[in-house]
């Protein structure tokens, strides 16, 4: 019996030499990786789903390259199918490398996608593991696939310039990033509707602009917001900070108050009404009228007249979303709060439109300078 | 004719060497021989010690009296001899066995005993500072290659009367002293009689370092890791006894051997007690964080460039693709190239002549390193990353600790290697669960963490301040484990009087 | 030749060998259970599964005290009968053995997903259940000082789940307690397999001396895995919400994968969080290789045997060999998550059933014995 342990014993150990003896499967070295870190999907006229990626040249991209004769330090490739996974096969045979997924930063959809509805074609990009979920989601209303072939005036890789964009908290007044888990969790989830930022290029300046939301209803497209709407949006759902805001408060007159800062608080009085308690926050910066100087009397004036503005713009947002059926804010989930029973999505898609919702604006100045 | 007095018995013992001293004088007509081995006894004490004393005796005493106290072996010697050790043999094997131990030999002629008598008058090396256990603060006296003076080293700490020193000859051939230390009332009994034992078992020609014993009497014998302490530093071992360890010094060997040990030990210096807690704490932490770096950077490396570059940052991934884009060789193969050359260029700098040490410096760091990335044969990434590697190895203060992780450094490797990131963490697992299997006289090898011991895990990463070690750590199950009491410091509230501010000015 | 015995194990050895198959079992995907049957309240689960476990250890308590130093291994016979007690004994080690498979199902289904796609399966497999077996070879004690040193690892995950607070929004967490009352009770009923290594407490009880501090330590392991599942349930509903989260096959893997530190050291943090879990993986399935083989080794030896270290090592290797082969046969992950309902029934009646009729038995045996006594 002992003499057959060892023997187990003794194989076991030889067999430790397997996995040296085998392929090393997973080895790639890192410079023979192609990463693509822009990924645009869009529809071709024939309904083929046609994908655009940006692959960085690493060489050219480290502070000492030796070859400052090229310009671009990056290149697309495209590729077409039936289905997006179709498609994304096909970039194996376009390049000499792997390619990886894995630092996808920046994912591009098109508009007619979006019209369509994304979940089919994002669909297979969740589902890869190694597909960051971090990455940020984006809109073009062209082509996107031609969006990540522009170049930048710092001629800094464009998909790492729109991460950074993104990524930076004092971009957040014109910026409402979303991950890709987040599109996720929206489209998943019954009692919100997702929206992607959009996307534009200025060939003049050579600068990326994002500006404005697509609102979607379900998966499909919906409705644009202006970006005095997303900024709107930024106060009512309380994600975003730091917004400014220009209103009349006298004739003649105006104030610009910055960093703005809100709380939302919702209610629910069934069937039909939602009252959303918005208390907001924010400095004064500028008051057009400066010769004059500034009394307590007028800081209440202008607080009153910022807190009916928000109202007036709020109030239109919403009955501009409830048009389009888009929840964007996720009144469904107040309202799915407090539902007894079982909740679905078509209780919810019908309800929503006709919903009676008031916005009570408190808006308090913190910062006004001296006053006389 | 087979020799039958105990001269002509020690005669055909010896066979004659060349440094033995055979020194035949008269005195008050009684004939002695004086036997020794030039080199092992001090001549310039033989007449202080032996022949004038003995001239005394024998002139105060007479002749007639002295020889009949000839015949009475035990008074003797101690009738004249007083200032060193002496003894009366009769037995020319142990006669013999004393003189190569530096004894010298005073024999009445065709008496049937002999009086031994200890004059040690070898060389021996002053304690210096260990070359290899070197401290920013504390006393620099390291053990030398004599038994007498380490044990004396010791005594100088400890002015216990339970310290005990328990000797032992062990080698067929060499017959080397071996004492063990420690303290009775603090060690346990279990681990003495373990220590006795292994000891008594060990049956060998030759013991020239104590590392041969360590060998011997260790726990497992295959693994990397020491399961017994080997210091060069007296208070190292003082420390040590005074947790309840036992140490074992060897004749002609400066390390000491310290048993039991854990993993945690190995990384503890001396100097972290004498600098403060701040300070000791901090480097502690700087040398565990070392070492870890050390053991893991490499595989981590390989395994994130190689397999698993989704964990590392975008633009450090792609800058190392960039500055790899030239090189010719797979990653693995050229992180072992630069691992094998730096090995090499270790254990060749401890063997380089001085004046070469300085300028083989310059080449090999220098010279080597620009021209290797210059022909691109190496990646700027990997030559920082292995030599950060290499030189966080020795920030452990405990040698035999980092050549066990010099090794299984290739283990870590080659997971790494072969399976990224999941082979990196599972080989890392398998020599974590092979540590687990691993004790050192009874006491596991991961203690504090496993067992965990709360008091004594936090001396572990941190030093725990003097004051608060009020207790012995139950490590290595002391006898007694009361250590201090309760000494207040000035900064104590119960020591701050009312009334004392209003004093102040 | 001379029978080896096992080391006890001292109290923290005992939590930790408790600890960390419990906390390692079913975390990355537990919360789909309560999602999916109770919805946005599906965290009350974990409470109601945290009480619904306590019966069972106060039962093994009361068989530590009862038949102090033996296994439920060896208890069973004498309570049961020869023939009924070596078949509940097959039961109770089948569940075990089911959970090892599964545990070790995930753990590499994770490993060849994220980290190693082109490593061919079985590959995988075999190093998983050969480093597993290696450790659990050694005995109780080393295999416990291992899941002791993982401490910090645990740590680490708790850490992670805290950072992954970061997008959580209290308004995805409600309607609180707006089902009817038996949602909840069946949504923990359905929930209880988290707590099924736990069970291992009817075998290790046995390895330990200080008999006055089972219950206690135990107690406390399901208090801080059910604090700490209920937490992370909290967490992972406040960012996916329930319906969100049933699209993933590891909800917890991709809640923390949320975290992002745009410029910190590593880009996708969840993936380290696999790494840990994977470590602690290993441990648990180490754990269960030894109380498998340590079990099926006693099935035929003489109660009081507990101790012999040299019989359960032939096992090992068998049945590491019989896992690798049960793994292969597995097609996919969703065959398993398809069945994972009808292993918890299955399993829960086997391990509360027999706990329970194991109780019954011997208080009934007791009461006529001494009944008869009287007389």
């Amino acid at each position: 019996m002992n003499k057959g342990l060892s023997l187990i014993k003794a194989l076991l150990i030889w067999s430790l030499l397997l996995p040296v003896l085998s392929g090393c499967w997973d080895v790639v070295d890192i410079e023979k990786r192609e990463l693509l870190t822009g990924l645009a999907l869009d529809l071709t006229e024939n309904s083929r789903v046609l994908l655009t990626a940006q692959i960085p040249v690493p060489r050219l991209i480290l502070p000492s390259s030796e070859d400052p004769s090229s310009d671009q330090n990056f290149y697309t490739l495209s590729v077409q199918g039936a289905t997006t996974l179709e498609a994304f096969n096909k970039f194996k045979s376009k390049t000499s490398g792997q390619i990886d997924t894995i630092k996808t930063n920046i994912l591009i959809i098109g508009e007619k996608i979006a019209a369509r509805g994304v979940k089919p074609y994002l669909d297979t990009i969740g589902r890869m593991p190694k597909f960051p979920v971090n990455s940020h989601l984006l809109l073009s209303r062209g082509e996107p696939g031609s969006l990540l072939q522009k170049e930048v005036a710092s001629k800094t890789l464009p998909t790492f310039y729109l991460r950074d964009f993104l990524n930076l908290m004092n971009k957040r007044e014109t910026v409402h990033p979303v991950k890709l888990w987040n599109f996720f969790y929206k489209l998943d989830n019954s009692a919100i509707d997702p929206f992607l930022p959009v996307l534009y290029y200025d060939s003049g300046e050579k600068i990326f602009i994002l500006a404005g939301l697509a609102a979607f209803s379900g998966d499909k497209l919906a409705v644009f917001l202006t970006p005095e709407e997303s900024k709107i949006y930024g106060i009512l759902s309380s994600e975003q900070a730091e917004i400014t805001l220009f209103t009349q408060w006298q004739k003649a007159r105006f104030i610009c108050v910055r960093y703005i800062n809100s709380r939302v608080v919702y209610e629910w009085s069934p069937p039909q009404t939602i009252m959303i308690h918005l208390t907001a926050a924010g400095y004064l910066m500028e008051e057009t009228g400066a010769t004059l100087p500034l009394i307590p009397d007028h800081i209440s004036k202008m607080e009153k007249a910022l807190a009916r503005q928000i109202k007036e713009d709020a109030e239109k947002l919403i009955r501009r979303l409830q048009a389009a059926n888009s929840d964007l804010i996720g009144l469904g989930r107040v309202v799915r709060a407090n539902h007894e029973g079982k909740w679905t999505e078509e209780y919810w898609r019908k309800l929503y439109p006709t919903l009676q919702i008031e916005v009570k604006v408190d808006f308090n100045l913190t910062r006004t300078g001296r006053l006389n | 004719m087979p020799p039958h007095t105990l001269q002509e018995k020690l005669s055909a013992l010896l066979h004659s060497p060349w440094d033995l001293v055979r020194r035949p004088f008269t005195i008050e007509r009684l004939q002695f021989e004086l036997i020794y081995l030039k080199g092992l006894v001090k001549e310039e004490r033989l007449d202080e010690a032996i022949i004038r004393p003995l001239q005394h005796f024998l002139t105060t005493t007479g002749p007639d009296s002295a020889q009949e106290l000839l015949s009475i072996a035990h008074v003797f010697s101690s009738a004249f001899i007083t200032s060193t050790e002496t003894r009366t043999i009769e037995s020319p094997e142990e006669a013999a066995n004393l003189l190569l131990e530096g004894w010298a030999l005073l024999l009445p002629l065709d008496s049937q005993f002999l009086t031994a008598v200890y004059l040690p008058g070898w060389t021996r090396r002053k304690p210096q500072e260990p070359t290899g256990e070197k401290s920013l603060r504390g006393p620099r006296e390291g053990f030398t290659e004599d038994l007498l003076d380490n044990v004396t080293l010791i005594r100088r700490w400890i002015k216990d009367p339970n310290l005990r020193v328990e000797e032992k000859t062990i080698g067929k051939r060499t017959r080397t002293k071996v004492v063990l230390v420690f303290l009775a009332d603090l060690a346990s009994p279990t681990l003495v009689t373990e220590v006795n034992k292994r000891l008594d078992a060990i049956e060998i020609d030759a013991v020239l370092e104590s590392g041969y014993l360590e060998e011997l009497i260790t726990d497992d014998r295959l693994t990397v890791f020491p399961l017994i302490q080997a210091t060069e530093r007296s208070d190292k071992v003082t420390a040590a006894l005074l947790e309840g360890r036992v140490a074992i010094l060897v004749d002609k060997s400066p390390s000491a051997l310290v048993v039991p040990v854990t993993i945690n030990e190995l990384y503890q210096s001396p100097e972290d007690y004498y600098l403060g807690y701040w300070l000791g704490s901090l480097l502690r932490l700087i040398r565990l964080t070392g070492n870890n770096l050390a053991i893991l950077l490499p595989g981590l490396y390989v395994a994130l460039v190689q397999v698993n570059p989704e964990l590392l940052p975008t633009r450090l991934m792609i800058n190392i693709a960039g500055l790899r884009a030239n090189v010719p060789f797979p990653l693995i193969l050229e992180v072992a190239f630069i691992a094998f050359a730096l090995e090499i260029f270790f254990e060749s700098s401890i063997r380089l002549p001085q004046p070469v040490a300085s300028v083989g410096g310059v080449v090999t760091g220098i010279v080597l390193g620009y021209a290797s990335l210059q022909a691109g044969i190496v990646s700027s990434p990997t030559l920082v990353v292995m030599i950060v590697a290499t030189i966080s190895l020795y920030s452990g203060p405990n040698y035999s600790m980092s050549i066990a992780w010099r090794i299984l450094k290739y283990f870590l490797l080659l997971g790494a290697a072969l399976f990224g990131v999941f082979g990196l963490n599972l080989f890392a697992v398998l020599i974590l669960a092979h540590t687990a299997t691993l004790q050192s006289f009874g006491v596991s090898y991961l203690a504090p963490w496993a067992p965990l011991q709360p008091p004594a895990l936090a001396d572990g990463p941190l030093r725990k301040p003097l004051w608060l070690k009020k207790r012995r750590f139950s490590t290595y199950r002391p006898l007694d484990k009361k250590r201090q009491g309760n000494t207040r410091g000035e900064d104590s509230p119960a020591l701050r009087k009312e009334g004392d501010e209003d004093k102040e000015t | 030749m001379k029978i080896k015995k096992h080391k006890a194990l001292s109290p923290s050895l005992f939590f930790f060998l408790l600890l960390v198959p419990t906390s390692t079992f079913s975390f990355m995907y537990y919360p789909l259970t309560g999602a999916k049957v109770i919805g946005s309240d599906g965290y009350l689960a974990i409470p109601v599964a945290f009480l619904f476990t306590i019966p069972l250890l106060l039962i093994a308590t009361y068989f530590s005290y009862r038949y102090p130093g033996l296994t439920i291994i060896e208890y069973t016979p004498l309570v049961l009968g020869k023939f009924l007690g070596m078949v509940c004994n097959l039961l109770y080690l089948a569940v075990y053995f089911m959970l090892t498979v599964i545990l070790l199902r995930d753990a590499i289904g994770l490993a060849y997903s994220f980290l190693l796609n082109r490593t061919p399966f079985f590959f995988i497999n075999i190093l998983m259940v050969g480093a597993a077996l290696y450790l659990s070879y050694y005995g109780i004690s080393s295999t416990a000082r291992l899941a002791s040193f993982l401490l910090p690892a645990i740590v680490f995950l708790g850490l992670m789940i805290f950072l992954s607070y970061q997008n959580w929004q209290v308004i995805n967490v409600l309607p609180l307690c707006k089902q009817p009352l038996y949602t909840y009770i069946r949504g923990g009923a359905l929930s209880l397999y988290v707590f099924y290594p736990l069970g291992l407490l009817f075998q290790a009880a046995a390895f330990t001396k200080r008999r006055k501090k089972i219950f206690s330590l135990s107690l406390l392991v399901l208090a801080l895995v059910s604090g700490f599942y209920f937490l992370n349930f909290l967490g992972i509903t406040g960012v996916f919400t329930a319906e969100g989260l049933t699209r993933y096959l590891w909800p917890n893997l991709e809640f923390v994968r949320t975290i992002s530190f745009p410029f910190a050291l590593f880009d996708d943090v969840g993936l380290i969080l696999l790494v840990a879990w994977g470590v602690l993986a290993y441990s648990s399935t180490t754990i269960l290789f030894f109380f498998l083989a340590h079990g099926l080794s006693q099935l035929t030896l003489k109660p009081g045997n507990a101790q012999s270290v040299a019989s359960y090592q032939r096992i090992l290797v068998v049945l590491g060999l019989i896992t690798v082969a049960t793994i292969q046969s597995i097609p996919n992950l969703d065959f398993l998550r398809a069945r994972l309902n009808l292993f918890q029934i299955i399993s829960g009646l086997i391990l509360f059933g027999l706990s329970f009729l194991l109780l019954l038995t011997s208080l009934t045996r007791r009461y006529f014995a001494r009944g008869k006594n009287n007389e």
